[in-house]
């Protein structure tokens, strides 16, 4: 339960407001008129235990934390600690935001505003999911059920592809076994004994008859560079004759020693480039023959040149002649080589398929015995023809070995499908199964939250319209839309309508409170302060009592409740002791001004008032009398009505002298209480106690409450003031006995025997007036 | 009506809930629970986690695509 609340510089708490509540009190009722600051104190609860103020949302301000300081203060200024049995908290802003200390242990708070109540019904079918979503929320689970309604789909889709690869697959291989023939009962079991054949023998095969057209070719390739090496060395030899016999014509043609002058003529060549037109020979000096002599030198190295050409031409067409010859001996040998390969594979065991002609094999077996060029070029001239139908049996090798692999893929791609296809045959109904059950469990759990709720929101609504036939009330999830929450109810004659087309605002109220309360009782009520702030209001007359017993009943489940109000009528019933006061904690608040900010008042109840005025010294007997005359008629206009005493009611209001008449004698008589005294030890004892003599003494001395009480009275003078604290004793005394202060007055008759109130602590009899 | 009913989020309570049912229904085997719950109530159990534990179940080998369970 909560101890105290001091608020600071929020809201209306322009100075510091101190709200002690009373021990052992559950219910604290807070009254005010309008403006007094009543919000205030619910704001502040909701700011230290939230960190929010939900009475400035909904009016178009945008972010309110501008507007929580008390005018003139800032958000700095607010201080709100809320102590409670379990720990003390203050909250304060830190930085923009409001933090409260310590920031674990703070109780929930559920706060409801008079303008939420009808909001609740007429709000947007979201609006109201959004409140009941702390309940029902499970749309983490609904993800993982959304994987496994796509695995379903997925699985199906690959089911229904795996089918038909399958019969793809099946017309593949049967098209095969058409090719084939169509051997055997079906393409399939062909295809398998197919499958049996041993393709690595048919490899080893080919490779063997490759290697073979591989050696095959080596020869004919080396017989060709034989035959081009043959054509090059004849061609060579002609040259080389024909560069000779021009050699032999230019030595034949120039002097012995031409060799030993050259470099004599070359000299005198560079002599004469430096020093031309000589005039006399740089040898001989003589100048007989000076002049042509550098034409001479020229003429006569030119001949030379032709003689050094010539010889040069010989030497390199000897020295191709000799390349020429020593390549095609390299052939040769390379020719010699190749036969030698192709007549060992010759003599190599074949396939069994594959026959060498005997001419062929007989040639290998001679070159192989000689070695021979000549044999060498024969196996090369029979190998040809053999080496053509080889390749073409090879190549059919080749093509068996390609179809076998795509027949066996076609084979694997089939079984793989069909196992597929099979697996999915069992795992698709066990995932649509298991789909089935999630849903079931799942709708199941939302519908038994929704039928708790509905359940209790119609228990809590027959309490305040007993009797109406209102109670079956719905909450419906629609399936159609994401988070969307339906109220439904009953009416006469129609089932399943939404209450706005049929209820009354009043009846809307209360069933928007009822829906709230049934959320609010749901969410950790042990830990929760339930705050309603002002949403019982005079609209609600008819079923105001039956709301404030409701709202007493279902504060218990509560760690506290705060009420605020300004409806008067619940004042005067805490005041007159017509409810449970027991739990309750009343506090009014006057009204407010910016000076002095929220200011608590005292308020007694009348009875307690009477009794302060009766222990005064000296007691005063107006104030008494007056008192006690107000509480009187209280009393007497109650037992009146419960008795249905006859009484003029018609004009205005009965007073005592129309009240106190009308309890007749033999009610008087029959008029009895048993009353429950709990002594200091808990123990309790009950008394029966008569109250006709209580009212046939307060009809003896009832005139002193108009003489002292009520009017200006020359009477009183001749009165003893005696008569008027007898009269205001009395009536405490009636007063006493007939009713508990903390439980209320014996109004119930649910017993059929008499009257009692909530806790039986009196019990009022008879149950009827006698006749 | 004095107790709360949300000691447990409803997420986790109907997960809880569908796995003790499934696993009841012999659509789950029971060793998979304490894997399968976390990423059923926070909305991570993929398609192919369902498919491993179905499979599971089934007594067939589950393989193939990466799973969370």
């Amino acid at each position: 339960m909560l101890k105290k609340l001091e608020v600071e510089a929020l809201r209306g708490a322009t100075k510091k407001f101190v709200l002690p509540f009373e021990h052992g009190k559950r219910i604290t009722i807070v009254y005010g008129e309008n403006g007094a600051g009543k919000s205030t104190i619910c704001d502040a609860i909701e700011f230290v235990c939230q960190g929010t103020i939900s009475s400035l949302d909904d009016r178009g301000l945008g972010r309110t934390e501008g507007y929580w300081p008390s005018t003139g203060k800032t958000q700095n200024d607010i201080v709100v600690a809320i102590e409670a049995s379990n720990g003390t908290w203050v909250g304060k802003f830190v930085g923009a935001k409001p933090k409260s200390s310590p920031s674990t242990g703070l109780p929930f708070v559920q706060v409801l505003r008079r303008g939420k109540v009808l909001n609740f019904i007429a709000s947007q079918p979201k609006n109201r999911y959004d409140a009941i979503s702390p309940f029902i929320d499970i749309s983490q689970i609904e993800l993982s059920e959304a994987s496994l309604r796509r695995l379903l789909e997925t699985e199906q889709r690959n089911r229904e592809t795996a089918i038909t690869r399958v019969t793809e697959n099946l017309a593949a291989v049967e098209n095969f076994w058409k090719q084939a023939g169509s051997p055997g009962d079906d393409g399939l079991s062909w295809a398998q004994i197919e499958l049996t054949k041993d393709v690595a023998a048919i490899k080893a095969d080919v490779a063997k008859m490759e290697d073979l057209v591989r050696v095959m070719e080596n020869l004919a390739r080396a017989k060709g560079n034989v035959d081009t090496a043959a054509a090059q060395v004849s061609t060579a030899q002609q040259t080389y004759d024909a560069a000779h016999n021009k050699a032999e014509t230019a030595r034949l043609s120039s002097p012995e020693q031409i060799a030993e002058i050259v470099p004599i003529l070359e000299a005198a060549q560079a002599y004469f480039h430096s020093h031309s037109n000589p005039t006399e020979c740089p040898l001989c000096t003589s100048k007989e023959f000076a002049p042509g002599l550098t034409d001479k030198v020229t003429q006569q190295l030119s001949s030379v040149r032709i003689f050094r050409e010539a010889v040069e031409q010989e030497r390199t067409s000897i020295q191709s002649l000799i390349f020429a010859k020593q390549s095609a001996e390299s052939q040769k040998a390379a020719l010699l080589t190749a036969a030698k390969d192709t007549a060992e594979r010759l003599q190599e065991t074949m396939p069994s398929d594959i026959t060498v002609p005997p001419a062929l094999l007989e040639s290998a077996q001679a070159f192989a015995a000689t070695s021979s060029l000549e044999f060498a070029e024969r196996l090369k001239n029979l190998s040809d023809t053999f080496g053509t139908s080889l390749k073409t049996n090879l190549d059919k090798r080749k093509e068996s070995i390609g179809f076998l692999d795509t027949l066996k893929r076609a084979v694997a791609m089939h079984d793989e499908n069909l196992t597929v296809a099979t697996d999915l045959a069992k795992l698709i109904p066990r995932i649509s199964t298991t789909l089935d059950e999630v849903e079931i469990v799942r709708r199941g759990f939302v519908d038994t939250i929704l039928g708790k709720i509905s359940t209790r929101v119609g228990t809590l609504y027959e309490t305040i319209h007993p009797g109406e036939g209102l109670n079956k009330i719905s909450l419906l999830l629609d399936p159609a839309k994401r988070a969307s929450l339906d109220v439904r109810s009953s009416f006469p004659g129609t089932t399943g309508a939404p209450p706005p087309a049929y209820f009354s605002d009043s009846h809307l109220d209360t069933l928007g409170l009822c829906i709230w309360l049934a959320l609010a009782e749901m969410r950790d009520p042990g830990n929760t302060i339930l705050v309603l702030d002002d949403i019982v209001t005079s609209a609600d007359e008819p079923h105001v009592e039956r709301i404030i017993e409701l709202l007493y009943e279902i504060s218990e489940s509560f760690k506290h409740c705060v009420f605020t109000t300004h409806y008067q009528a619940w004042r005067a019933k805490y005041r007159w002791g017509w409810i449970k006061n027991g739990e309750c904690h009343f506090v009014e608040l006057l009204k407010w001004e910016h000076a002095t900010g929220l200011q608590l008042v005292g308020s007694l109840p009348p009875i307690e008032e009477l009794r302060d005025l009766l222990g005064k010294n000296p007691p005063s007997p107006q104030q008494v009398c007056a008192s006690a005359g107000v509480t009187l008629e209280a009393i007497l206009d109650f037992i009146t009505l419960l008795y249905e005493c006859s009484v003029p009611r018609r004009k205005s209001n009965p007073t005592l002298g129309d009240l106190l008449p009308s309890i007749k004698a033999k009610l008087r008589v029959a008029l009895k209480v048993d009353r429950q005294n709990i002594a200091a030890d808990g123990t309790t004892t009950t008394v029966t106690i008569p109250l006709g003599p209580l009212l046939d003494e307060l009809e003896r001395i009832a005139q002193a409450r108009n003489v002292f009480g009520c009017h200006f009275n020359q009477i009183a003078q001749h009165l003893p003031e005696t008569d008027a604290i007898q009269f205001a004793t009395v009536t405490l005394e009636l007063a006493d006995n007939l009713i508990d202060p903390q439980v209320g007055w014996p109004r119930s008759d649910k017993s059929g025997n008499d009257w009692a109130n909530a806790k039986k602590t009196r019990i009022l009899h008879p149950l009827k007036q006698p006749s | 009506m004095t107790s709360s009913i949300l000691d447990k989020t409803p997420s986790k309570l109907l997960g809880e809930t569908i796995v003790s049912h499934l696993i009841k229904k012999g659509l789950l085997d029971s060793a998979d629970a304490q894997k399968i719950t976390p990423h059923l109530v926070g909305g991570t159990l993929k398609e192919a986690d369902w498919k491993l534990v179905l499979e599971k179940s089934l007594g067939m080998t589950g393989g193939g695509e990466k799973s969370n369970a």
